[in-house]
């Protein structure tokens, strides 16, 4: 299998099995469209993501490398956050900031699997939560002005039970 | 890095995965958290219509062609259903869209579009013969209940807002009702030859009145400069003597004429105005009508079918029982024979 030399912001070489590097739809439009596919030492340059990130996203495509493609997407389905794997959960055991820098990898990479994943994760860490408990979470600063906040408490009182 | 580092989309993502129920309590996290919620509600509302809209397509497209077929069909029921939260649908459409086209709120009942959806699956998943009253009657409390809350509670402070920011606008911005609605017409409803000439006649007037505000506004103004002019034209001539008069005697009847147009110009304007209020209550109360017209339909139809489970029961019963009659004739008549051997 012919290798391919991704390059992290830090300007780390990681040299990696094409078929693994071509899950990401930004590497796989690129080698594409440039004709880097045949190029042994071609180097595709990532300026977004750092060693460590990237480090961990190649972990991840190159135990899913073998998943069947994602189908389009079926708006009637029901949205699921229960479904991750035991593998995939462990893969997550991270601290906030490493999971919104894999977010924003998975998103300017262009991998849907990885980008459902962690986006189902945050789901569940806001899920069933007020939002008292994600501005705790989260460490998030109560912005509203008091007339802003009252017009949102207003706004959804309508199905409070009386 | 922060949760709020991450893009709008990213973050409309992540919300996508929740109930809209709990999306739209999440409004209450922060400033941001509000703007993307609000976002992810209207795109819910947008997707929902669309939703519905396919569904209808497909279960119509299912259905055969003769009315006298249809009513029998396997699938009657399902058209019930999506016909009764079609015009749920167009209530809501008229209740929030006009406040969310002038970016005032967002489609705020949530739960109203979890409940949509979870109807539209049940739908998409069985061809078996529902029950539409059981099914509607989550669906018909919710959205009456955000209707009635949004228009006591809500609207009432954004219509103020409104008419003090653009007094004309509120006649503009008229509601675009679902495009699925195309089905309840309103040449549907029988209207008294009386009526439909009122309303022609208010329709003709509504074309005019954007032209009249624009030139009563305009009016207000105009006069008021001539009069200016007026006041200060002779002023700057008064040393020719007969000319002053003649040309007092022009002024004043110019600034009558001028204040008398004004007059009914301002009349006219008011009148338009009330009879657009009217229209826009009757329109309302028309939709409104419509909307109960189709739940009693659906209703009626409920009620037929029941009635039908019932008399086949009876029947069926009615046969059990003449069964059981001629069993215990037979049994009354065996004893006799049995007695004497006894």
């Amino acid at each position: 299998m012919p290798n391919i030399k991704l390059q992290s912001s830090d300007e780390e070489i990681f040299d990696t099995d094409i078929q693994i590097a071509k899950c990401s739809g930004t590497i796989r439009t690129m080698l594409e469209d440039c004709g880097m596919e045949d190029d042994e030492n071609a180097i595709v340059p990532l300026p977004n993501v750092n060693s460590t990130i990237l480090r961990k996203v190649l972990t991840w495509a190159n135990y899913h490398k073998d998943d069947p493609q994602p189908t389009e997407d079926d708006e009637s389905k029901e949205k699921r956050t229960d479904d991750i794997t035991s593998w995939d959960a462990d893969f997550l055991k991270v601290d906030q900031g490493t999971l919104f820098e894999l977010i924003l990898a998975a998103n300017y990479l262009d991998i849907k699997g990885l980008l459902e994943l962690t986006c189902k994760t945050v789901a569940n860490m806001i899920k069933g939560k007020t939002p008292e408990d994600i501005r705790k979470t989260f460490n998030i600063k109560k912005d509203f002005t008091p007339a802003e906040e009252e017009q949102v408490r207003k706004e959804n009182e309508w199905c409070e039970e009386k | 890095m922060h949760i709020l580092d991450l893009p709008d989309t990213v973050l409309m993502d992540i919300l996508e995965l929740l109930t809209y129920d709990e999306v739209a309590r999440k409004r209450e996290v922060c400033a941001r958290f509000n703007y993307i919620c609000q976002q992810v509600l209207n795109t819910g509302f947008n997707k929902v219509v669309q939703e519905h809209a396919k569904n209808f397509k497909r279960i119509k497209s299912l259905l055969p062609r003769r009315e006298s077929e249809r009513r029998n069909h396997m699938l009657a029921r399902h058209s019930d259903i999506l016909t009764s939260i079609e015009t749920r649908i167009s209530m809501l459409t008229m209740t929030y869209s006009k406040f969310i086209h002038l970016n005032m709120c967002c489609f705020i009942p949530g739960r109203v579009l979890d409940e949509i959806n979870s109807i539209l699956r049940l739908l998409g998943g069985t061809t078996k013969s529902l029950r539409p009253h059981e099914v509607l009657q989550e669906l018909r409390d919710i959205s009456s209940m955000a209707i009635e809350h949004f228009d006591e509670k809500i609207a009432i402070n954004f219509k103020t807002a409104i008419k003090m920011n653009e007094p004309s606008s509120s006649a503009s911005a008229r509601v675009v009702v679902c495009g699925a609605l195309g089905d309840i017409s309103f040449d549907g409803v029988k209207v008294s030859r009386l009526k439909k000439v009122q309303a022609q006649q208010q329709q003709q007037q509504q074309t005019h009145c954007h032209n009249m505000l624009c030139m009563g506004q305009k009016s207000d103004t105009l006069p008021q400069q001539a009069l200016l002019l007026g006041n200060t034209l002779p002023a700057g001539k008064s040393t020719a003597g007969t000319d002053v008069s003649q040309c007092n005697c022009n002024r004043d009847r110019l600034t009558k004429q001028l204040q008398r147009q004004w007059q009914t110009q301002k009349v006219l304007t008011s009148r338009v105005r009330l009879l657009e209020g009217s229209r826009k209550a009757q329109e309302r109360r028309l939709q409104e009508a419509l909307g109960s017209i189709t739940e009693l339909a659906t209703q009626v139809s409920e009620l037929k079918r029941q009635l039908e489970d019932v008399l086949a029961k009876g029947k069926s019963s009615a046969n059990v029982a003449s069964g059981k009659r001629t069993t215990t004739v037979a049994t009354d008549c065996l004893p006799p024979s049995k007695k004497p051997k006894a």
